[in-house]
């Protein structure tokens, strides 16, 4: 990979910088640079795509072949992969320079691709044991700006997402011969289901914190890095680590925390898009008997549907000090960010600090609307997110159980 | 309608930019200069930029370039090699700049001849990969630059972010060290090396030399100093002249939007545009 060099200064600034979440340009450590997709730039291929990463670039086209398939799986087609350092995107690769570079990127996405749900491989079959089509998957790296690994898997899901397959027609001809026909038409092909492609997240470990998308700076401060590949599903097809440094088991598993916030890869069933509430009930002091049970029965109603009815069994539960707080829930999905609103960590410790007093559970109720009011205005109510926060509903089973809990 | 050497009309004080193959002139009479070349008779620019005449002397001077150095000049540059008694200096030239033992003050401040021993512990004064801010003393015949850093005010850099942009961009003031209202201190090197650091106390005014403090920089200035680079990178890709004024008019009209989103082509285009407003309005 290119390299950059720093002094010392400049590596302890980025550290400091990364340990307090705020890197160099202004991203927190779990924010991609901006990034632009095209599809079908190369005419002579039967899919491409072209991705720009902040200043790293990546071409990838693919070519479908016809070919005889391999003796291990006669019913199925099969890809090549192949990774081209160009001397272009950085003075390193000059030559013969780029060629291990290459050689470990294309190993790494043998290794990602080498199972039976990425690519339906069934599909690319024509005739088992005789014919079938090959993808021959080009990646070409036009800039090195750090992070190819995220590009090239990105490049890589966008071409073959662009990819078409000419239809086949098998005939059977005189004397038992097989005879092939494509069809002419350009519009009458086969596209291949790229909902399992599995997409590369690389984090890199600076300091005791690690960092997605790493500029080539951020990659000169770290010692070791962890390749993750998930698809939507959330399954890892492949897990490296590189680096001359080394990961402690734990930081390991912290890592593969985030990983669950990243857009390629929402772990929890996206809910649906949460709903205005009707004007608020009044904190009223009739309380149905059925509240005192309440605790136990929140857990046998599944997360998304729960956040209604805990929201009523809170204006309904018995409180004294009856502040009728009149004020409006809207419950918005918030933008598609990667970490989870942070006035939830706001009102999750206005929850947990008074609930360790056992005394009376009635001092957290009037905390409880003004940490809605917060939780639920602030994030904007843009576009339809892919991932709602998912731990909003489980983190209120358990702060209203022990809140509403006597 | 005057046609000029450069054979299209030029109204006085207008600049006359050419691209490669553009024909200067037909007139034999010139000599020619940098970034041209004779092509039957007729003297034809070799790169794109804008058209320089001195008496009889034609030459081209390029947009974008190489730093080439010039006395006096102040250039932030990265140390590449440590040699026998001098350093050699990564400066965006086309050649290694060099940076003599006896150009450098010694920490402390004092003056006599460097002895065989500061030879040897020239690596614990400046390593490869370390920053430094210098002057050009002068410029060898082959047009290497030789820097010195005589002077407080120059030395190792410290803690910051360094940003590289084009030199042609970078335009020619009094002081190329200045200190932001808005909390920063950058240092405009001509060489199109922008070092961004946060603004030192009182006290180490004065320390210069190769004392660099690791203590970890506040948040709030963190926050400054990756708006300005944002700013520097916006402002570079839509290729406005780079000095103070302008630097610090792109991070007021930032300020409503958040850092990292400066760097998205739209916002990009309209901070940058604004800016430009800005700067036409209160310098005309």
């Amino acid at each position: 990979m290119a390299t950059v060099q720093l002094s010392e200064a400049e590596k302890v600034y980025v550290l400091h910088g990364i340990r307090d979440d705020l890197r160099v340009d202004g991203r927190s450590c779990e924010d991609y640079r901006h990034m632009e997709i095209e599809t079908d730039v190369v005419s002579n291929t039967d899919g491409s795509a072209k991705v720009t990463l902040g200043h790293t670039a990546v071409l990838v086209g693919i070519k479908a072949e016809m070919g005889k398939p391999r003796p291990a799986q006669p019913a199925e087609g099969y890809m090549e992969f192949f990774v081209d350092c160009s001397a272009n995107a950085t003075p390193e690769f000059e030559g013969r320079g780029g060629e291990e570079l290459g050689m470990e990127l294309t190993n790494t996405l043998y290794r990602v691709f080498n199972n039976k749900r990425s690519v339906d491989l069934a599909s690319l079959c024509i005739s088992p044991g005789e014919h079938c089509w090959l993808l021959y998957v080009d990646v070409l790296l036009l800039q090195c700006d750090g992070n190819l690994y995220d590009g090239i898997s990105i490049a890589i899901k966008a071409a073959l997402f662009n990819t078409k397959i000419p239809k086949v027609l098998i005939t059977e001809g005189e004397d038992g011969v097989t005879e092939i026909e494509l069809s002419d038409d350009p519009y009458d092909c086969v596209r291949l289901s790229v909902d399992n492609v599995p997409c590369i997240v690389t984090l890199c470990k600076v300091g005791p914190r690690h960092v997605v998308d790493a500029t080539l700076q951020e990659k000169a401060c770290s010692v070791a890095s962890l390749i993750m590949a998930v698809t939507p599903a959330g399954t890892c097809t492949c897990m490296r680590k590189v680096g001359g440094g080394s990961l402690d088991p734990e930081s390991i598993f912290e890592m593969t925390e985030v990983r669950g916030h990243d857009p390629g890869a929402p772990p929890f069933p996206v809910c649906p898009s949460f709903f205005l509430l009707p004007p608020p009930v009044p904190l009223s002091s009739s309380s149905p008997s059925s509240s005192s049970s309440s605790p136990s029965s929140f857990f046998l109603l599944p997360p998304p549907l729960a956040l209604p009815f805990l929201l009523l069994l809170l204006f309904l539960s018995p409180s004294s000090s009856s502040s009728s707080s009149s004020f409006l829930l809207s419950f918005s999905s918030s933008s598609s960010s990667l970490l989870p609103p942070p006035p939830l960590a706001l009102s999750s410790l206005l929850f947990l600090s008074p609930s360790s007093s056992s005394s009376s559970l009635l001092s957290p109720l009037p905390l409880l609307p003004l940490s809605f009011l917060l939780l639920f205005l602030s994030p904007s109510s843009s576009s339809s997110s892919l991932l709602p926060p998912p731990p909003l509903p489980l983190s209120f089973l358990l702060l209203l159980s022990r809140c509403v809990d006597i | 309608m005057n046609k000029g050497p450069t054979g299209r009309h030029s109204s006085h004080g207008s600049k006359d930019l050419v691209v490669p193959g553009d024909v200067i002139t037909t007139d034999t009479g010139f000599m020619r200069g940098h970034g041209t070349y004779l092509d039957d008779d007729n003297l034809t620019a070799s790169v794109a930029g804008e058209v320089e005449r001195v008496d009889k002397l034609i030459c081209v001077k390029p947009l974008k370039t190489r730093f080439n150095g010039e006395v006096g000049d102040v250039v932030v540059g990265r140390i590449t090699e440590v040699q026998q008694k001098r350093w050699k200096v990564e400066t965006n030239s086309r050649l290694d700049s060099v940076l003599l033992l006896s150009s450098v003050n010694l920490p402390g401040g004092e003056l006599r001849r460097r002895c065989a021993e500061d030879e040897l512990t020239m690596r614990s004064y400046l390593q490869e990969g370390d920053l430094i801010s210098a002057e050009v003393q002068s410029v060898y015949a082959d047009g290497a630059l030789l820097l010195h850093t005589r002077s407080l005010k120059y030395g190792k850099l410290g803690q910051g972010v360094l940003v590289q942009i084009s030199p042609s961009l970078i335009k020619r003031q009094k002081t190329h060290f200045h200190h932001l209202p808005c909390g920063a201190s950058i240092i405009l090197g001509n060489n199109g090396f922008v070092w961004l650091y946060p603004t030192p106390g009182q006290q180490d005014e004065e320390a210069g030399g190769f004392f660099t403090s690791l203590e970890p920089i506040s948040l709030s200035d963190r926050e400054v100093i990756s708006r300005l680079r944002n700013c520097l990178l916006a402002l570079s890709a839509h290729k406005v002249l780079l000095y103070d004024t302008s630097v610090l008019y792109c991070y007021e009209v930032s300020l409503s939007q958040q850092v990292k989103d400066i760097l998205k082509p739209e916002v990009m285009e309209e901070i940058v545009m604004m800016t430009q407003q800005k700067l036409v309005e209160h310098e005309g």
